[in-house]
């Protein structure tokens, strides 16, 4: 076949198996950089019926045993995932809670922080929680996500009954490092956020925060999720 | 429908987040496949239209996965998708499209272990995409992959017929250091932000 | 069986990365902080070595047809397992690693020992195949580490030494962080597979034809 002289040097042996199991069709895949070459067999595909044609004929009983194989490596697969997956998801559970937990304890320190639900928030604002110590509110913390240089970013925030920002945590982020990481890693530039109310301004103003140089798009990825968060926060308290 | 959202995605993917230049998905057959402009425009488009359909795809699955609790077969599921889906696209291009089949060749099956349509995929759940954001990435970043591609291998050609480097940097090493510089230009980009 | 020259073809002469030019987009990418690297590596061999033993006991089981299938089944079993328990136990690292870590299933690495070696040998050898690819890969995913975090940000073994930052060499404000982007990790590599091409250029030419 004229197709086969062509053909630079194949890499694998390619088939098609003709049959659905579980999982979808078989790949027909050839990695690109192995050494060795077997030549692929086009013949096959041309000249066959289609699937019909194929499960009808005298090849059934070795169909049957591709799927067969197939069907039973990928339970195996499923269950040995399944039993990972029972063990780890606790574990991964707790550490999820952990670390919101601890990010609200930094920036608005409480007992408990309940959700809010049943509010219609801001944008960007993920959750709203009131921060509860003996079942009293004494404050508010948001989850917040906006955009930053290198991506999205979840930011925490705590709001005190006074309209006025208790703190500002970055918990995910994209930034690069030591430039914009000069602000969502850095206690102390995040602290300038502390008694600032809606809405805050970067760089000028009054009630401003003031902005790293050169890092100028997480500074205002950051002053967008405070003021999400404090607009959020506003609606509630009045 | 946020257009302006969908247009920042679209920026991103292509320009600001190339795939290949920004977030390293796709190296392997762009390195592999690069060394003629034909067979590089032939991959770039085989594979914006993989990424598009899988985004689509992937994205009901996902659906499915959440709704039965099984977000961890999310990389099982979403492979095993993406290796059928190769392997229809070949067997409908061999019949409706003889001429692209041929010139493809063995690079099409490639696709499925390009990093960069797992990647989009896996992508478009981390980041929360609705059905129409998801499909616009995978598009655009097949584009942007189609862009890098086709910008490296007009430079690779000339590279292995005239430029002479140093014997030792023969080959991948030049090219290598060649989409080195191609990045830094991309890197240009970041920062961008028109919507 | 010969161990040591696995060894040896696994670390030098056939390098995954520096000379079968496997598994680049994972190395490029990762290769920003010594730990990033050594989690990175470690899992790959784990991953690798395990995937050679199954695919190895089951060669004779698997069917010529749906063989890619079944490696893909084998290595994203693995691949979602190693995620999850690194979820679980080292989070910090799942987080680096971030969407490379079930990228892992699609690393040509893995595919190409199962369908070059892993189908055609006993389990031993396998598994010994699985931990010398995976040793070389670690020890190039390092050696970039160590020149891209040094140049780019001053430290050495960021994420481990140090309580998380690195042992401080010099200044991260006299650093080139171009290192630690994009560009930095063609030109390393770039630099490296040319260095290795050198040193295979010289040995071949002083053992004669």
């Amino acid at each position: 076949m004229s197709r086969r002289d062509k053909r630079p040097e194949d890499k694998k042996p390619a088939e098609t198996a003709p049959v659905q199991s579980t999982a979808p069709a078989a790949a027909d895949t050839a990695a690109s950089e192995m050494p060795p070459a077997p030549r692929r067999d086009r013949r096959e595909r041309k000249e066959g019926g289609g699937l019909g044609a194929l499960l009808a004929g005298p090849e059934r009983p070795y169909i049957l045993r591709l799927t067969v194989t197939l069907f039973g490596i990928s339970a195996a697969a499923a269950l040995l995932l399944g039993i990972v997956y029972y063990i780890t998801k606790p574990v991964i559970d707790w550490r999820t809670e952990e670390k919101t937990k601890a990010a609200m304890a930094m920036v608005l320190e409480a007992e408990a922080y309940p959700k809010v639900e049943g509010l219609t928030l801001p944008d960007g604002v993920t959750a709203l929680h009131a921060a509860t110590d003996g079942g009293e509110t004494v404050g508010y913390v948001c989850e917040v996500s906006s955009n930053g240089f290198g991506g999205a970013m979840s930011l925490v925030v705590g709001v005190g009954l006074d309209g006025r920002v208790t703190g500002v945590s970055v918990i995910k982020h994209s930034e690069t490092k030591n430039i914009g990481t000069k602000v969502v890693m850095s206690s102390k530039v995040l602290s300038r956020f502390i008694g600032l109310e809606s809405p805050v301004t970067l760089n000028g103003g009054t009630n401003r925060f003031d902005g790293v140089t050169g890092a100028t798009f997480s500074s205002k990825g950051v002053t967008a999720a405070v003021n999400a968060a404090l607009t959020a926060v506003d609606a509630v308290l009045s | 429908m946020d257009w302006t959202k969908l247009l920042s995605i679209a920026l991103g993917a292509i320009l600001i987040n190339n795939f290949i230049f920004a977030q390293f998905l796709g190296i392997c057959p762009f390195m592999g496949v690069s060394k003629k402009m034909d067979t590089a425009l032939g991959m770039g488009f085989a594979v914006t239209f993989v990424m598009g359909l899988a985004s689509a795809i992937c994205y009901f699955i996902n659906l499915l996965l959440v709704r039965l609790g099984l977000e961890f077969m999310q990389t099982v599921a979403f492979i095993l998708v993406i290796a059928a889906l190769v392997q229809f696209v070949e067997m409908f291009l061999q019949k409706m499209m003889p001429a692209l089949y041929e010139a493809l060749g063995v690079y099409l099956p490639l696709i499925t272990t390009n990093c960069a349509v797992l990647g989009v995929a896996l992508l478009n759940v981390q980041n929360k995409y609705s059905f129409i954001e998801s499909v616009v990435y995978g598009v655009t970043g097949g584009l942007g992959f189609l862009l890098a591609i086709v910008l490296f291998a007009s430079i690779r050609e000339r590279l292995d017929m005239v430029a002479e480097p140093p014997k030792c940097f023969k080959g991948f090493p030049i090219a290598l250091i060649t989409a080195g510089l191609m990045a830094l230009a991309f890197g240009g980009f970041s920062g961008l932000q028109v919507f | 069986m010969n161990v040591g020259k696995q060894i040896k073809e696994g670390l030098w002469s056939q390098n995954p990365v520096l000379v079968q030019l496997l598994g680049m987009c994972s190395t490029l990418a990762i290769t920003t902080s010594f730990s990033n690297g050594l989690g990175m590596g470690v899992s790959v061999t784990i991953i690798l070595t395990l995937s050679n033993v199954i695919i190895s006991l089951l060669r004779k089981i698997i069917p010529d047809k749906i063989r890619i299938a079944a490696y893909i089944v084998v290595i994203a079993t693995f691949v979602t397992m190693v995620d999850l328990l690194l979820q679980a136990y080292l989070p910090d690292i799942a987080e680096s690693l971030g969407v490379f870590i079930p990228l892992i299933v699609v690393n040509c690495i893995i595919l190409a020992r199962a369908e070059a070696f892993a189908s055609k040998n006993r389990v031993l050898p396998a598994a010994i195949d699985g931990l010398c690819q995976g040793f070389g890969y670690t020890l190039v995913l390092l050696v970039m580490s160590v020149i891209r975090e040094f140049l780019g940000n001053g430290t050495f073994g960021a994420g481990l030494l140090n309580g998380g930052e690195g042992y401080k060499v010099f200044s991260s404000d006299y650093s080139a962080l171009m290192m630690v982007m994009p560009v930095g990790g063609f030109l390393t590599l770039g630099v490296l597979i040319a260095l290795m091409q050198w040193v295979q250029g010289r040995s071949a030419g002083k053992g004669g034809k």
